[in-house]
Parts: structure tokens; sequence; C-alpha cells
């Protein structure tokens, strides 16, 4: 997870790449499913510094997408 | 004047900005006020359903339009309005609110009600980075209905008119700078309201308080604004027209004459030089400063960029914007002051929580919490600082220890970026001293540092113990008390044995009065805000710096900070007499 916890910036960074998978991609905090493409959806999960988060994708390109949002996850979301 | 002349409208404000201004009205009327009744639908489902995508389209693509136009010029503003045609996009929202509108409702009606629901779980989210972007919801809810109700975007202003407005976002006014607005008639407002500020800031002309401004000026009207005075003229006769017009050109000439007086370096009447600089918040109040005479920039308050974007922003952003201040200063120095942010004033992710924030986790302390964030700014300040002339300054060090591990931090810093490019540029590192334990240990500090700043205003609010907000405690008078004004010179004394500047940056460095007693103290310049450089440039081409350090020496005896401002405007109408 980024440092500071998925921002403003982050989520739209999410957002983006999510958008451009046609498979479904969810995130998965405490038992609420949050839509990955939705800017809103992404916001209002309030997941801090250090929350367990799981990602649930599904569709014709699932596994691209997941190794992308993966990626953006361990790269802190090109912060570095 | 205008009473002969029926076609004439004379209104009256407050004079917010000084100068004078001709041009056509653009009146920003709410185009969708909050508590409107919203309609029925316009037809069936499909009709509706199109009304709403179509109003999603116009405004998405206008967004990303000037997206894709401030990409270059700010980044930070380029992605607030990407985020913004997320939310316009977003499909879960889109998909809520067109089942709303199957149920057999308008579309204004869908959004209005799908909008809210969104807002209330964001406002009941725990997160309060997230939960400030309510404002960002609100603010597309209102261009979707002014879609919807005129089939074009708000906000569409031409350069080079009057803006007339109940008020003015200051987001707003940065990009109404940028298209080159000529003046602000605003009904709502004092000479303090943010609003005003900016415009003095950006040198434009604004009369404020004009109650009626609303009805009585319409688009197209073409109107003076006399900033001097107060007066707003709809609708000017010839002769009158002919008069401001002369006005207007003997003020573009008196311009570029007080330029000629009003830049340069500064220097006492007995020829001591005095720094005189800048203190800003964003790129665009650079040229301003300059063109008002400044010789440099003695603060930069970086975490305006933190509250611009509610964020901190990634180091290229950094870059960016520092970068465009410094070309916008030229070779001169620039002082950037690392982020200055409280435990409360940004999410971090942790939550921190404190009962008393003014002496909790802030300036320093939070960064040395948060050590990532102050590397990636070293590291963006470094960049920049390869070509030009910058300076690193740290907020409230209270303690040698602090000063050590910050310096630490940057020593590592420089060794990482040495690493990536070869070399570290050179960049002077200074300190703010701004509480009580600093400038009594300012003799050590100075010996790790290259130049002080003394932040007067919380060096006033910890060595009085006093919330300079609070009416119940605060005085005006306060910053001259002699408790305040011993620490000064503690701070002056040992940085001048050290041999390092010392500056000024608060408050106390606008006002007329204080600016005697601080040359007195020996400070070495001074940074205020732009709309104060020619009163003080002009005030400290008044002062004798030989007198002013006789009335610092007697002030520094006074036993109330009453007895110091007498003394103070003793010293003042003796130099008045003087200079007669």
């Amino acid at each position: 997870m980024n440092r500071a916890g998925l921002h403003t910036r982050p989520a739209a960074m999410l957002v983006k790449l999510a958008s451009g998978f046609s498979s479904e991609v969810h995130l998965v905090k405490d038992g609420f499913h949050i839509n990955a493409k939705s800017i809103i959806g992404v916001m209002t999960l309030a997941a801090e510094h250090g929350s367990d988060l799981l990602l649930e994708v599904d569709g014709p390109d699932e596994s691209a997408a997941m190794a992308a949002i993966e990626q953006l996850f361990s790269s802190g979301f090109g912060e570095r | 004047m205008s009473d002969a002349l029926p076609s004439a409208v004379l209104l009256r404000g407050t004079a917010a900005s000084a100068g004078v201004a001709i041009g056509r009205a653009i009146v920003v009327h709410p185009v969708w006020s909050e508590d409107a009744t919203l309609p029925p639908p316009r037809g069936d489902v499909n009709t509706e359903t199109e009304r709403f995508r179509s109003a999603q389209r116009v405004v998405a693509d206008e967004l990303e339009g000037v997206a894709a136009r401030a990409r270059d010029e700010s980044p930070m503003l380029s992605s607030i309005l990407d985020t913004h045609q997320m939310i316009v996009t977003d499909p879960v929202l889109s998909s809520d609110i067109i089942e709303r509108i199957a149920s057999g409702v308008s579309s204004e009606a869908a959004i209005v009600h799908e909008f809210e629901r969104q807002r209330r779980t964001l406002l009941a989210s725990t997160n309060s980075m997230f939960r400030d972007r309510v404002h960002d919801l609100d603010h597309m809810k209102h261009q979707l209905l002014v879609a919807l109700t005129t089939g074009a975007v708000a906000m569409r202003r031409d350069g080079e008119s009057i803006v007339v407005a109940e008020t003015v976002s200051p987001h707003d006014m940065l990009a109404d700078h940028q298209l080159g607005i000529r003046a602000y008639v605003m009904k709502f407002g004092g000479i303090d309201a943010h609003a005003s500020i900016i415009a003095r800031d950006f040198g434009i002309p604004a009369v404020v308080g004009v109650q009626e401004v609303m009805t009585r000026i319409h688009d197209g009207d073409l109107v003076i604004v006399d900033g001097n005075r107060g007066v707003v003229i709809c609708h000017p006769d010839e002769t009158t027209l002919r008069h401001y017009q002369q006005l207007l050109s003997d003020q573009d000439r008196q311009r570029s004459i007080e330029q000629s007086d009003l830049t340069g370096p500064v220097h006492t009447s007995d020829g001591h030089h005095i720094a005189l600089e800048a203190n800003i918040d964003v790129p665009d109040q650079v040229p301003v400063a300059f063109r008002l005479g400044a010789n440099g920039i003695g603060l930069v308050r970086t975490e305006m960029m933190v509250a611009s974007i509610n964020d901190i922003p990634s180091t290229d952003d950094q870059i960016a914007w520092y970068r465009r201040i410094c070309q916008g200063a030229g070779g001169s120095g620039v002082t950037f002051r690392v982020f200055d942010l409280g435990s409360d004033k940004v999410d971090t992710g942790t939550s921190y929580v404190e009962d008393n924030p003014a002496l909790g986790l802030r300036g320093i302390r939070f960064l040395l919490a948060q050590t990532e964030i102050l590397r990636d700014q070293i590291m963006a300040l470094l960049h920049v600082a390869q070509e030009y002339n910058v300076r690193c300054m740290l907020p409230m060090i209270s303690t040698l220890d602090e000063l050590v591990k910050a310096r630490e931090i940057l020593d590592e810093c420089r060794a990482e970026f040495t690493r990536q490019h070869g070399r570290a540029p050179n960049m002077p590192l200074g300190i703010m001293i701004e509480t009580p334990a600093a400038a009594l240990s300012a003799d050590m500090l100075a010996e790790a540092v290259d130049f002080f700043s003394i932040g007067t205003n919380d060096l006033t609010q910890y060595t009085l113990a006093v919330d300079r907000t609070n009416g119940l405690v605060s005085d005006s008078t306060d910053s001259l008390h002699p408790s305040v004004l011993r620490l000064i010179a503690m701070t002056v004394t040992a940085a001048l044995s050290a041999g390092i500047p010392v500056t000024v940056c608060g408050e106390m460095a606008g006002q007329a009065s204080a600016l005697d007693l601080l040359v007195g103290l020996g400070v070495t310049g001074v940074s205020v805000s732009s709309f104060q450089l020619h009163d003080v440039r002009r005030r400290i081409a008044g002062i004798s710096q030989e007198r002013a350090r006789v009335l610092a020496e007697q002030a520094l005896r006074c036993r109330t900070a009453a007895e110091v401002a007498d003394r103070v405007r003793g010293f003042q109408s003796a130099s008045e007499g003087a200079s007669a």
C-alpha cells in the first residue's frame, strides 16, 4: 500500500488502470465489495496504510488485469 | 456625476484592490440554486436517459479539454480536473442515476438524489482526506445540472472582461488570472476576504460588497471599475468614459514609472542594505512579486500545494511546481520552506489523535515522523537546485536534536542524489526561528545552518502562550512585547556573530511600526506579501539604522508592549519631523 494510504492520486491511478480492462475488477475490504473502476467507490473504501485488501478480477483479460494492478500496488503507485 | 445621465448606473462598494479597469461585464449567476424544486421528467425514460448522457458527455469533454491544456502549465490542476472527469463518468454512479431515471423521475432529480447518497457515504468514511472530496462531488453535481439546463458548461469566461459575481473562489481566480480578467465586482466580501487578498496579490482591481450588483449589471454591459475609490459605473457616458480612459493610461504610465523607482536593492537612509523578499503560495504570484519590487522569494509555503490537492504531491509534480516558481524568479534566490503540516492537516493513513495540535506533531516533528515525505521533497528541491538558486528551510525547529536529525536526512538525500546524477548541487539550509526554545539556543543552531528566518507569528504565540486567533487573550501589539523582542534580539545577535543572514517572514515584517524595530535590532532582510512590498520599501528607505538601533535598545528595556508601542510612535513622529 502507498505509504500515505490510498489517496486521491493513487486512487485515480487505480481507477484509470482498472478501467482499461474489460474484466470486472473489485476490491474487497472487511467484506465490502468496491468496483475498482469507480473513483467514488475507491474513495469511500478508506484504505489506510497497512490495510488488507483483496483483489477480485473476473473476465476475459483477468490475468493481465490482475498482474497490472498488483504491479501498481507493489510499485507503491510509482512514488519512488 | 451620473445623476444627470439616466442610462449610467453608479454603484458603491468597498475598494478591495487598487487600480482602474474598463471592460465588458461577465455576470456569473448561480445557474442552479440548491433549493430549486426538482422538475418532473421531460419525456419518457429513454428521453430522460439521453438527456443525462448528453449532459455527462458535455461536462466530461469540457473537463478533458481543460485538463489537457493545463497539463504543461499546472500538472496538479490537471490532475484535479482528471479526478473530476472520473467522478462525472463514474460507472457505478452513472448506472445508479440511470436506474433511478428508469423509476420515472427526471434527470435532475436522479442526479441530485444519487450524488446526495454518495455524498453521505463519503462523509461517513473514516478517511478524512476523502471526506473533503465532497466538494468535488458537489462541484460535479452542479456542473451536470448546469449542463442539463443550458446544454453547456458554466464558467466559460473570456479574458479582458470584468467578472461580476456574488463571490469568486480562489481556484477560479487562478484560472481568471491566466485568462487575463481585468477586474472583479463582487456582491459579498470585505477588504480582508480571501478573494480581496488574492486580487491584490495579482494586481487585479476589485470592488467588493456591492449589494445590488447582481441585479443592476448585465452580461455584456460596459463597466468601469474604480478600485481606488470603491466605485463601479455601468453604461458610462462619453465624458465619464474619456475621463477613465485617461486615468487608465495614466495608471499604466504610473506603473512603469513606479517600477523603475520601486525595484532594485533596498537601503536604509544611512545606506545599510536590507534584503526585500516576498512570501508566496503559488507559482502565479511570482511574476507579480518581482513586478512589485521583490529582490527574491523569501518564503514559499509549499504546504499550499498539499492543501490544493489534499494529498502529498508526487516528486514529479513537486519538481514541476518548484521549477515554475524558480523560472518566475529568474536567477534570484528562492527559499522553499518544506511542508509545514500538522497531523490535523493531512491524512497520512496513521491516526494521530492530539488534544493540542499547536504543541503537537507539526512542522519538522511531523516530517521527522514521516521521513519519506521529507526525503521526497528534498530530492525534488535538489533536482531544481541543479538549475536555480534554491534555498531549503525547515519549519518549527525547536531543538538542536531536530536539526541534527533533519540534517542527517538531507545528507543522505545528497548522497543518493550524487549516486543518481553524479553530483549534488549547492543548496543552502536554513531554519525558521519560531519557538522560544530555538531563539534561546540560536547561537548553537546558527553554527549548523546557513540562514535564519524568524516567524514572528508563531514566536509571539509560543512566547506569550497566547492564541493569536483568540480575541479573549490576544492583542494587536503582542508581537511588540519586550519578551518577544528580546528573543528576536538574541536570534539576530547569534546569526550576526555566526555570519549568517537573518530575516523576518512573519506579519511583523509588514507592519510599518514594527519595521523600525526590526531594522534597529539588526535583521538583514524581510519577506512580506507582495502587496506590502511598496510600503515596506518606502518605509525602510526612510529609516536611519543608527537611530533605529537606539530605539531598539530602548524597546528592549521597556516593561510592557504598550510602552514599546509608545516609544515606536515617538520615534516615528520624530522621523517624520526630521524628514519634513
